[in-house]
């Protein structure tokens, strides 16, 4: 029996899921000139909101000297065993 | 006779060939007959270079016979994944779409490899755009598991792990997104690695995702992939993400000693929701390591659950920017899964993006701090299951797309984000005879560390040398 599944029907959207799938159908037609059926829409939305909330909790601890940059300087100092400042 | 070089290593070829005691043309000619009786198997080429692949094996024995200096590649037949650009040649990216694509440029580690002497055998299938982890493709068609047709190969550096595994090959460059070294090699029962973002240059390759793309080899053992590691590593003036560190002579540290070393297993996520027999190699690789001498130690490890997610955003977002052009122009002649993976890329707020971005330093610094501060290398499965068949995997709608990916690189993804270096070891196999890996993971730049582990573990155990059986190959 596999472990994976696979949609066998269209999920219908929670009450509270309304919201940011009617955002997704905006974003969609302003941004991409797509109109979006529901159940595509319903599936975007519920990705948008896991990404976005894991955008918020990563940056929950940043602060304005975190520029993206400084990654590669940060993985140059770890590799000799020294520990880059958080 | 021909069978008899063709099991051989890339390292043990390069020796035979340096010393005479065999011919560039000799090798070449077993790599294409070979790859020539497999691909209706496997179909792991996309293209085979017959003749350019025999006219240069004849020009390596000829310089060979001359006198001429050899590097460590000398005439030992290599394909690669179809993604690396070579000067006016077709660069297809696995896509049908990128069929008279011809890059006016060639690829840094193209350079390398041919410098190093290096035969060009073909280009390999794999994952259209490298853009899924099971080695789906539409254009070219499925490459297939090199165990099992019926199975995946894991992706998107497919062809290149089914090739090696099924001595097509010597090894084979593959490049990793989110565990597309690692995964395809494990399915297949082969080595690869993930080296540390920035230690390989990316110039000259298709792209997947900027932030986390990098180039690593497969081949059948740990020494073959240093050995291709060290050709290919380095900085690159046409890359700034590479590193000005030196470059170690991998080979001459593996000295099969681990004794005292620290292993790490994760107590939290990597190990939760593994069938039985990966379960099974995994204890059992932990208990042959340990009779080596090294120490187990299972600690907690920050929320790789976080990292995936945040490796998926960066991904979703620096696809749609790279395919906007391609997928307005061809639409839904784009591959469901890339199709799918891709569009949340477009709604996602740039604040969200550069937030991951700009956390990305703090949490690999937190990473490295709190798991190698206590263990040298850590140790997780690379899949939770043996490679599952097409009719088990293959997405029938795009709500199926992302729970498929996101099971298939659940323990690959979260180092990709921390741009960590990751080995792909041969581990055992399944009860059906399928391949099982496990994952080495080390500090930045540390590739020798995770090369010593592997190469101490593949002296003491079999699993690197297992070769799939296919009917007719010849």
């Amino acid at each position: 029996m596999s472990s994976f599944s696979k949609s066998t029907e269209t999920d219908m959207p929670q009450q509270g899921e309304a919201a940011s799938i009617a955002l997704i159908r905006l974003m969609s037609a302003e941004l991409r000139n797509t109109n979006l059926d529901d159940r595509r829409a319903a599936e975007l939305a519920a990705d948008f909101r896991e990404i976005v909330a894991a955008a918020r909790t990563a940056a929950r601890n940043n602060d304005f000297t975190d520029e993206p940059s400084r990654y590669l300087a940060v993985l140059s100092q770890l590799s000799a065993g020294g520990i880059a400042p958080p | 006779m021909n069978e008899s070089i063709l099991n051989l290593g890339l390292c043990e070829i390069a020796d035979e060939i340096r010393s005479r005691r065999v011919t560039s043309e000799e090798v070449t000619r077993a790599a294409l007959e070979r790859a020539n009786a497999v691909q209706p198997h496997v179909n792991c080429f996309i293209s085979i270079e017959d003749d350019a692949a025999l006219q240069a094996a004849r020009d390596a024995d000829m310089a060979i016979r001359r006198g001429k200096p050899t590097g460590p590649l000398h005439g030992v037949p290599l394909a690669h994944k179809d993604m690396f650009y070579r000067a006016g040649r077709i660069t297809t990216g696995g896509s049908r779409l990128l069929h008279d694509f011809r890059p006016q440029i060639t690829a840094t580690v193209a350079e390398r490899i041919a410098a190093a002497g290096a035969i060009w055998l073909g280009n390999l299938n794999m994952s259209e755009f490298a853009a899924n982890p099971t080695g789906h493709n539409e254009s070219f068609g499925h490459c297939k598991n090199a165990w099992n047709q019926d199975c995946i190969s894991g992706g998107s550096s497919s062809g290149s792990a089914v090739a090696v595994a099924a001595r097509a090959c010597f090894a084979s460059l593959g490049s990793d997104t989110g565990g597309s070294v690692r995964l395809p090699a494990a399915a297949n029962g082969v080595t690869g690695i993930r080296p540390t973002y920035g230690r390989v240059s990316r110039y000259g390759i298709l792209p997947r995702t900027w932030s986390l793309d990098t180039v690593g080899p497969l081949a059948r053992s740990v020494r073959d992939c240093a050995r291709l590691l060290r050709v290919i590593a380095g900085p690159d003036p046409m890359d700034s993400t590479t590193s000005a560190k030196p470059v170690p002579d991998y080979e001459k540290l593996l000295d099969g000693k681990i004794d005292g070393l620290k292993i790490g297993v994760p107590e939290n996520y990597f190990f939760d929701g593994l069938t039985d027999e990966v379960q099974r190699c995994m204890d059992e690789s932990l208990r042959q390591m340990a009779s080596q001498g090294a120490r187990i130690v299972r600690l907690p490890v920050p929320d790789p659950k976080l990292l995936h997610q945040l490796a998926n955003l960066v991904s979703q977002v620096e696809a749609a920017s790279i395919h906007a052009k391609w997928l307005e122009e061809w639409g839904d002649d784009y591959p469901l899964i890339l199709r799918t993976r891709i569009e949340s890329g477009f709604l996602v707020p740039a604040v969200a993006y550069l937030d991951a971005l700009s956390a990305r330093a703090r949490l690999t610094a937190e990473f490295v701090t709190h798991v190698f501060g206590q263990v040298d290398v850590l140790l997780t499965p690379v899949l939770s299951m043996p490679a599952p068949t097409f009719a088990e995997i293959t997405p029938n709608t795009s709500g199926d797309v992302m729970p498929m990916l996101a099971r298939m690189s659940r323990c690959t993804r979260p180092f990709s984000f921390l741009g960590l270096p990751a080995l792909s070891v041969p581990a055992g196999t399944s009860g059906a005879n399928l391949p099982i890996g496990m994952q080495l993971i080390g500090r930045p730049f540390d590739e020798a560390l995770l090369f010593k582990v592997g190469d101490a573990y593949q002296r003491e155990t079999a699993w690197d040398l297992l070769a799939p059986q296919f009917s007719n190959p010849r």
